[in-house]
């Protein structure tokens, strides 16, 4: 038995023999790409004669998915850079939960990378389209997109989902939030509670403060509260 | 949301959430003369951030009628009556009896007992007797959180002259913080009426 024979993504096995045999033609490597490849391999026998064997791969049935799936910001907010991977033709980005208002998607639009994430493409390729050259065609490629997350005072925590249509440009479409390629999750977690009390409405603030009642019945004073958070008042005694 | 009511004053609100006012009104009115503290207001937010508004309600000083028992800003005295008696109503440490007209009144009238009803329950005490002209330091100085009420007698020579004799009553009251209240009692003692013989 003879060893493979390796041309790209192809092993043939054996890489040679006498009278009569058996090849076996193995895909060492995932066709990520949409469309099918094929190589061709040759059998040549000492006596000059010359067989082609052509091995096509069929390609990977239109996919994205975001990768990872989970963002999260302090109640500060910030950039998030949203990632995943595709073998689309062309990405569409659209909010799919917002509820509170956290997310702006970089109208500027996403951009790709053939390598893995090692480099990225120079320009911004907007919102409904795709990289040159249509990398999906053979290959996975990913790609990023950011989101800024509004800031907030706010003890609450907020949720927003983003969602990629990716299209092959001849009526098939593929989506996240299906249940092994959820949309991606963005939660900016509120702050942390406080209560505090002033004698001006600017404050200053502290957890202790003296007011005067007028002696006549009626009278009245004001006390501001300062906080972000849901409080109670009690009078002691 | 609802109202804290509480013993001397209410809260317009119990609770709320984020920023807010809170507004605080006296329940009745406090008749001493020396600020008094109230219960504490305590303010939890959910975090457990807790915080405290000492409340007080301030004192003040006054001498004032009794309008309970029948004073008059003008006491009209017939010309043989021998006293005229009304209560006033004060806080003050120190109360002071000037007659403005005593040069018209004197000798014909004397300050006579001076009582105090300190509870206010209707049972006067602490008598005094005054000269013309005198200083009373009330005892105890149930006035730095509280008021008191003093009869004041005033007797006079019946006034069997022509004509009616007028004066005032000044009563000061003091507490030796440089401030002081007035009241001023207007009095007309009035002349012998002619009589008719028939």
């Amino acid at each position: 038995m003879g060893q493979a024979k390796s041309i790209g993504w192809l092993d043939v096995t054996p890489s040679e023999g006498t009278g009569q045999g058996r090849l076996t033609y193995t895909a060492r490597e995932a066709n990520n790409g949409r469309n099918p490849r094929t190589k061709v391999s040759e059998v040549t026998g000492d006596g000059g004669d010359v067989c082609d064997v052509t091995a096509t791969q069929s390609g990977r049935l239109l996919y994205v998915y975001f990768d990872p799936n989970q963002y999260s910001t302090p109640n500060s907010g910030g950039t998030v850079v949203i990632t995943g991977h595709t073998n689309a033709l062309t990405l569409t980005f659209a909010e799919s939960a917002d509820t509170d208002n956290i997310l702006t998607i970089d109208p500027s639009g996403f951009k790709a990378s053939t390598d893995g994430g090692a480099t990225w493409s120079g320009n911004y390729i907007t919102n409904g389209n795709g990289p040159a050259n249509d990398p999906g065609g053979t290959q996975d490629w990913m790609f990023k997109i950011v989101a800024t997350v509004a800031s907030t005072t706010g003890t609450t925590d907020s949720v927003a989902r983003l969602r990629v249509t990716a299209s092959d440009g001849v009526g098939t479409q593929a989506t996240s939030a299906s249940g092994t390629n959820p949309d991606a999750t963005i939660t900016r977690y509120g702050a942390e509670g406080f209560t505090q009390v002033g004698e001006k409405s600017n404050g200053p603030w502290s957890n202790d403060v003296q007011i005067a009642l007028g002696w006549q019945q009626g009278s009245t004073n004001e006390v501001y509260v300062n906080s972000n958070e849901h409080w109670e008042v009690t009078i002691d005694g | 949301m609802s109202a804290v009511l509480g013993t001397y004053y209410n809260i317009n609100k119990d609770g709320g959430s984020g920023g807010d006012i809170l507004t605080f009104e006296a329940e009745e009115s406090y008749m001493g003369r020396v600020a008094r503290q109230l219960d504490d207001a305590v303010v939890t937010g959910d975090s457990g951030d807790e915080c405290t508004i000492h409340v007080s309600q301030q004192g003040h000083e006054f001498v004032e009628f009794d309008e309970n028992l029948n004073n008059f800003a003008l006491t009209a005295i017939p010309y043989d009556e021998t006293y005229a008696s009304f209560d006033i109503i004060s806080n003050s440490k120190y109360l002071s009896f000037v007659m403005d007209n005593e040069d018209l009144m004197k000798p014909h009238y004397s300050i006579g007992v001076l009582i105090v009803d300190e509870d206010l329950d209707g049972t006067y005490t602490d008598t005094y007797q005054l000269d013309a002209n005198d200083t009373i330091e009330i005892v105890g100085d149930p006035g730095q959180n509280g008021y008191y009420r003093v009869r004041l007698r005033i007797d006079f020579d019946a006034n069997d002259s022509s004509s009616d004799i007028s004066g005032s009553l000044v009563v000061t009251g003091w507490s030796g913080t440089g401030s002081n209240k007035t009241l001023e009692v207007k009095l007309k003692h009035l002349h012998v009426m002619n009589i008719v013989h028939t």
